[in-house]
């Protein structure tokens, strides 16, 4: 029996496929396409060499954001940089979600845009920027939900966090997130500065 | 029956048994909007959202923002030398790793 041509035949009809979506995933991690393309082979080795402990049928993209993540995590050491906010989040974690019902940003934004069209006017680049300026544990959780469409018990097993803590991140990744976009359309002059409060 | 309508328009849906509430559906809005409801249907709060005009543009502001982002990150696909350098580099493996 050959078992490595089979490996190889099931790695490339399961695994491969997902190349785009770790690539944008190492992107938005590392910040930059030369590390993510070192990321993304990397990820994609050690993929291959365990691909036997990885169980056919179950989410294949899910274990490869796993892999890639405890490359990043390996090879950022302890230079990771600490956020304050994410040291507020952490601290503060329990109920996040329920803090605030409705979204500042929404608002403030209300009697200009409420439906948030502003969004749909900013250039790719810009967004992606504002991705990339997250603090990573929110950054991380935000690209696996909103942009992957993993569910919150993926991702909270993907980056060892309990679900509650999924979701406060996201909830404070998001709203952060937001403030960085509409500080830019305001920049761009896409929407105007709602004036200060009182 | 005019007072229905108008309550509907202001925003009261919770009236009705199966309806959820304004604060419910807002403080369920990121549930509803990750598929990730608990204890209520995603139709109830679908059906809120569709009737209320006060909760809707909360709704379109997250979607347009999700939106924003899938447009922003979809477009990125992996470099064609990336994925060729890749399976290269898995041809080129010893047979039991």
């Amino acid at each position: 029996m050959d078992r490595t041509t089979k490996d190889t035949q099931s790695f490339q009809r399961e695994a491969i496929p997902h190349l785009d979506a770790v690539y944008r995933f190492a992107s938005r991690l590392s910040g930059s396409p030369d590390a993510a393309e070192d990321l993304v082979q990397e990820t994609f080795l050690r993929a291959f060499r365990g691909w036997r402990q990885y169980t056919p049928g179950t989410n294949c993209k899910s274990w490869l954001f796993t892999i890639c993540r405890n490359v990043f995590l390996r090879g950022q050491e302890r230079s990771q940089r600490h956020d304050e906010i994410v040291e507020e989040n952490l601290a503060g974690e329990a109920g996040a979600t329920g803090v605030e019902v409705v979204n500042p940003l929404w608002r403030a934004t209300s009697e200009v845009d409420p439906e948030g069209a502003f969004f749909g006017s900013i250039v790719n680049d810009a967004i992606l920027a504002a991705i990339d300026a997250l603090p990573d544990d929110f950054r991380a959780v935000v690209v696996l939900c909103d942009v992957e469409g993993l569910s919150y018990n993926d991702t909270a097993a993907l980056v060892d966090v309990p679900v509650g803590t999924v979701k406060s991140r996201l909830f404070r990744g998001r709203r952060l997130l937001q403030t960085m976009l509409y500080d830019y359309a305001v920049e761009e002059g896409y929407i105007a500065r709602r004036e200060e409060r009182q | 029956m005019i007072l229905d309508a108008v309550r509907r328009w202001m925003g009261s849906g919770g009236d009705s048994p199966e309806m959820v509430t304004c604060q419910e559906a807002l403080a369920r809005l990121y549930d509803f909007l990750d598929g990730e409801l608990d204890g209520v249907s995603h139709s109830q709060v679908e059906t809120h959202f569709q009737k209320c005009a006060r909760c809707y543009p909360h709704l379109a502001f997250e979607q347009n923002f999700r939106e924003a982002l899938h447009r922003a990150v979809e477009g990125q696909a992996a470099p064609p030398e990336l994925r060729s350098r890749v399976l290269r580099l898995l041809d080129e493996l010893p047979s039991d790793g």
